[in-house]
């Protein structure tokens, strides 16, 4: 288990930490600032990953933004490797958006333990089951 | 070396960042304005261009069989992935379809979709304060 500190250079604190982000069939990688996000289902990944990893095109997701009375785009979707926290997962569902960092939603988020501690702005993260998807690297 | 490409080209889509690798722009009275591109840019967006293409192409034969498999109960509710137009699973678990591929195919443009009724949606802030 690792225990994290919410980064509180921002507004609101928030559970922050950097991520290591993997194209594994051409072994490029890269690091950003990850958000812990529950409220997102997939991983968001910044603009400038898709292109630095070369990631291709692997599907197609309808994504409602916050505002729902906007229609729902369809964006395209990317598989990518996320090492966080000193875990692998391997073939995390992605999207892009013009963001900086990448948010970490539930399709990582589900294959962890992760608490967060609000009051104390820390943030813990453990892998209660290490399966086959989920290893740690070695 | 250079290339000519049409700044109202139906096959590509001009970007900012494409303006970076432009050797010149040019503008004649009778004919449409162009830019010139170093090569390298070229190939960079005819690759582009070629997985656009291999893409649409798997995307519509997903499309295509869905249909047939939601009536198939081997398929119904599972991940099937197409690629160059082959049909890989089914599988409950759609990262280990991405892996396959990178495995057999190597870094390629591939659908990868579930065999559902309805296409969901799903939530995402694309966009917040910062």
């Amino acid at each position: 288990m690792k225990v994290y500190r919410y980064n509180t250079l921002l507004r609101i604190p928030a559970p922050i930490l950097d991520v290591k982000l993997m194209n594994p069939s051409i072994r490029k990688e890269t690091w950003r600032r990850g958000k812990i996000d529950s409220g997102a289902d997939l991983l968001v990944l910044a603009s400038d990953v898709v292109s630095e990893l070369e990631l291709p095109q692997r599907g197609t997701e309808l994504v409602y933004g916050y505002r729902k009375d906007f229609p729902p785009n369809e964006v395209p979707v990317y598989y990518v490797d996320l090492e966080i926290a000193g875990f692998t997962l391997k073939g995390l569902r992605a999207i892009e958006a013009p963001r900086r960092d990448v948010l970490i939603g539930r399709v990582a988020l589900n294959r962890l333990k992760v608490i967060l501690d609000g009051k104390k702005l820390t943030f813990e993260i453990s892998d209660p089951v290490p399966s086959q998807a989920n290893k740690r690297e070695t | 070396m250079s290339a000519q490409l049409l700044l109202d080209s139906k096959l590509f889509k001009v970007k900012l960042e494409t303006f970076a690798k432009v050797d010149a722009v040019r503008f004649m009275p009778w004919r449409e304005p162009f830019i010139i591109l170093k090569q390298p840019c070229l190939e960079e967006l005819y690759k582009e261009y070629i997985s656009k293409v291999q893409f649409d192409k798997d995307y519509e034969i997903f499309r295509t069989l869905k249909p047939k498999l939601l009536m198939d109960p081997m398929y119904r509710g599972k991940w099937i992935a197409i690629v160059n137009g082959e049909l890989i699973g089914p599988s409950d678990d759609d990262s280990e379809l991405s892996k396959m591929i990178n495995e057999k195919y190597g870094n390629v443009v591939a659908y990868i979709g579930r065999i559902t009724e309805e296409k969901e949606i799903l939530e995402l802030p694309l966009r917040e304060l910062e």
